[in-house]
């Protein structure tokens, strides 16, 4: 029941945020800034898939934009895993997600993110004795993190994130994935603004 | 604030709207609150309206019941797509997904919840009336396509001894629109395409005694013609469905592979005479056919249906007075394989509506609606008033009466009895002795409905009997050997049952960009035979619906959707508990279910996104003791829109 509660919470949460930044008109700033960013990434181990597989090291690519509310971010993030022994075929994960965070900013050109991601954690096995229906495999997963930024330059932050991310097959997957990497920041062109306004 | 204000408008109920010419106890359905609620498959519109009801077995196929006017087993609810009369109802069951368009395309949905003659129906099972949307000026091209997941499926551990079955049953759907207008007319036509595979375990064990596959697929292509000429306006509606699918055929009780095939073409329109007076018509052909799909036991079922209909109405109009006579003529002919006759059903209706205001505030419509078939004629009427008190306050009434003749309901049980053995003398062990006289249903609603500004208060009642019903009576026996069903099939008659509802509804405006409703339905059997009362504890005796809008901009919306309801109970599956050791139950529990949409528009409102979470808090959501359960699912819609 506590999870529920969290999950309502979250809801209503997100939903003030929205009504509060409407009505103080920040939402005129949605889509005006573009953040690239080109993260590696490492997992940690969690629970028992790491009994079967072992990750190797991973890279994400992401773009970040304000929205209504907050922030919100767009990334593919690729980390294969390796299995054990022979029996666990390897397989390559693909996590296209949809982040939203709202920002704190801290001193020295720097900002602490806090925010909850979402997507589909795409699972595709190395065995060529599988079907094409069973060699390739997908699932929600839902992750809160926390980053941290600092500028460096008019263009360029270092970036750090840390997700702990559940994907909801039967037994839940639960991963705790470290990243980091170097942002690219500029206005948005203004022909991908005509697109996301 | 037109966005949000649209969306609260036209998803609270409206009792008095001024529809096809009348004030008619109607709930109306946007287009937009389909798209923000994520409905893909036409059949789950109707769970946007609380006062009706509907159950599915395989997540997929629905079936309705309206506003407490009829059991789950009478599946003949009117539908109509833009004004024409569609016939979907073959063999006791009405598809609505049959239907050649996607959900994208509609421009609003009216539910009639109480019966009325609209367009030369009578609606004594609810009416649900699909208005199309109509092109915009140019050529216009649209597409949609959904993308969704369930949780729940086993991932990499299906290599491991945690290994679990694949539970993925969201479908793969994919829609087409083109349009074009001219000099006083318009063309529109669409496409659409349905993927899906049983994978529920259950479901699958069911299927895999009688079917080779376990892949079901819908392909509908429809076109609509509209013009206006002859001093009126006319429309002409094709439209073909082609579903390979598994349907559940009740006398048998489990699922048999089918290909099912819809096709309906029709023209209606009208002709002002002068300014008073109308003359409306309406020719439509419907076929209805299920065609055999290989089967692992040479299993015969299949049965070929037309419909054919012509109506002539005459309309005069003068001030605030209105009067309709009409006629119609119908037709059912039948035709099964290795039967030599066709079987004819034909019907004849006459009917005639009066409406006219009493004074400034009070309007009332009264109609008569007269069916003969095989030289005995039976009758149903209406009487509505509404009652307009000021601008805040306004109350309505209906009162109806309805008698049917046994064959109006062209399910399996006419077809049976008139010569077409469609039930399984082999396999099914059926008692089959029904007086074939007619039966009857009352009805009456109340609404009263207070608003003030950003608020609006609904408080609606309802009262219903029904009597000489006849009701399938069957109890199902589980096969623990191969996981399927056997029936032992019996019909009761002389039911009768008074049952009676209560419905209420607040909505809201807070602000420009925050709207909320709450929606309240309760019904209650009174007293009747034991029989249809036990049907009667198939529907939720309370369903609780709490919906948040919020519009931050034009171009993005939330859409949030609490939903309860209450217990249901099913009598037909009675020993299935103890039969399955637990697997299956009769009994489906209350729960609480959330909904989540989030609505971005695109490049200048030419693409439009839905992220949709389905029953986040992941709970087992079933409709039906041997039905699939749904988890916690998303689904991604990507509507394109292009006006060249």
């Amino acid at each position: 029941m506590p999870k529920y509660l969290i999950k309502i919470l979250l809801i209503m949460l997100f939903a003030a945020t929205l009504q509060n930044n409407a009505q103080s008109n920040s939402h005129n700033a949605a889509f005006t800034k573009t953040q690239v960013r080109v993260n590696y990434l490492n997992n940690y181990d969690r629970e028992s898939l790491n009994d079967f597989w072992s990750a190797k090291h991973g890279a994400g690519v992401i773009y970040s934009t304000p929205f209504y509310a907050g922030n919100i971010s767009l990334g593919v993030e690729y980390l294969p895993f390796s299995g054990r022994i022979d029996k666990y075929p390897d397989f390559q994960s693909l996590f296209i997600s949809l982040t939203w965070y709202e920002k704190i900013l801290l001193p020295l050109n720097s900002s602490l993110g806090i925010g909850v991601k979402g997507g589909s954690f795409m699972m595709i096995f190395d065995d060529e004795t599988l079907t094409e229906f069973e060699g390739t495999e997908s699932e929600i997963a839902l992750s809160p993190l926390v980053n941290f930024e600092l500028g460096i330059s008019q263009y360029f932050s270092l970036y750090a994130e840390a997700n702990f991310i559940s994907v909801l097959t039967a037994k839940r997957i639960k991963l705790f994935n470290l990243s980091g990497g170097i942002s690219y920041n500029c206005n948005t062109p203004a022909w991908l603004l005509r697109i996301l306004k | 604030m037109k966005l949000t204000l649209k969306i609260l408008i036209f998803s609270a109920s409206v009792i008095f709207p001024q529809y096809a010419g009348y004030h008619l106890n109607s709930h109306s359905i946007s287009g937009e609150l389909i798209k923000a609620a994520g409905v893909v498959h036409l059949a789950d519109v109707i769970k946007l309206n609380p006062r009706w009801h509907s159950y599915s077995i395989d997540g997929y196929n629905s079936y309705i019941s309206a506003n407490n006017l009829s059991p789950y087993q009478r599946q003949n609810f009117t539908v109509l797509v833009d004004n024409q009369k569609v016939y979907l109802n073959h063999l006791g069951y009405s598809n609505i997904d049959l239907l050649p368009f996607s959900a994208d395309q509609i421009d609003s949905v009216v539910f009639v919840n109480s019966p009325i003659v609209l367009n030369g129906e009578f609606s004594s099972n609810g009416l649900i009336h699909i208005i199309l949307k109509k092109p915009v000026e140019g050529l216009s091209i649209s597409a949609v396509q959904n993308i969704g997941n369930e949780t729940g499926d086993p991932g990499p551990y299906a290599f491991t001894p945690y290994k679990t079955p694949n539970v993925d049953k969201l479908s793969y759907n994919a829609g087409l629109n083109l349009t074009t207008t001219g000099d006083g007319w318009w063309f529109s036509s669409d496409f659409k395409y349905r993927e899906t595979y049983v994978t529920n375990k259950k479901i699958f064990m069911r299927i895999k005694n009688l079917s080779p596959n376990e892949k079901a697929q819908l392909l509908g292509a429809s076109f609509r013609l509209s013009t206006n000429i002859f001093n009126g306006n006319h429309s002409f509606f094709f439209g073909y469905s082609q579903h390979d699918d598994f349907f559940f055929f009740r006398p048998y009780g489990n699922e048999l592979p089918v290909q099912r095939i819809f096709k309906h073409i029709g023209i209606d329109g009208n002709f002002d005479i002068n300014q008073e007076i109308t003359v409306r018509y309406e020719l439509t052909e419907g076929l209805n056919d299920f065609i055999e799909r290989s089967n692992k036991i040479n299993l015969n079922f299949d049965l070929k249906s037309y419909s054919l209909s012509g109506k002539l109405e005459g309309i005069f109009k003068r001030g605030h007075f209105k009067a309709l006579v009409g006629i119609s003529l119908l037709k059912h002919d039948g035709y099964r394989s290795g039967y030599n006759n066709d079987i004819k059903f034909r019907f004849m209706n006459l009917y005639s509506i009066l409406n006219y205001r009493l004074n400034k505030n009070y309007y009332q419509t009264i109609g008569y609606y007269g069916v003969k078939n095989r030289e005995k004629l039976v009758h149903k009427g209406f009487f509505n008033n509404s009652w307009q008190i000021d601008n805040q306050n306004s109350i309505a009434f209906d009162l109806s009466f309805s008698q049917s003749h046994f064959n109006e309901n062209i399910n399996y049980w006419v077809w049976t009895q008139s010569g077409a053995d469609i039930l399984f003398p082999d396999l099914l062990d059926y008692e089959f002795t029904l007086n074939k006289s007619a039966f009857s249903a009352f009805a009456i609603d109340l609404s009263y409905i207070f608003s003030y500004q950003k608020y609006k208060v609904v408080f609606g009642s309802n009262y219903r009997f029904f009597k000489d019903y006849y009701l399938e009576t069957p109890i199902y026996t589980y096969n623990n050997n191969n996981e399927t069903y056997s029936s032992l099939f019996a019909l009761s008659e002389n039911e009768r049952l008074n049952t009676a509802g209560l419905y209420t509804e607040f909505s809201h405006a807070l602000s420009r960009i925050f709207s909320y409703e709450l929606i309240y339905n309760f019904i209650k059997t009174l007293n009747g035979t034991n029989n249809f009362k036990e049907k009667w504890k198939e529907f939720p005796g309370h369903k609780i619906n709490f919906r948040i809008n919020i519009n931050t901009s034009q171009n993005f919306g939330i859409w949030t959707n609490f939903r309860y309801q209450s217990s249901t109970q099913w009598l037909e599956y009675k020993y299935i508990e103890a039969q399955s050791y637990g697997k299956y139950k009769n009994k489906i529990d209350a729960d609480f279910f959330i909904d989540l949409s989030f609505q971005k528009w695109l490049w200048e409102r030419r693409i439009w996104l839905n992220l949709l979470f389905m029953n986040i808090l992941g709970r087992q959501e079933y409709s039906h003791p041997l039905g699939a359960y749904s988890d916690f699912r998303m689904l991604l819609q990507i509507n394109l829109y292009l006006n060249l």
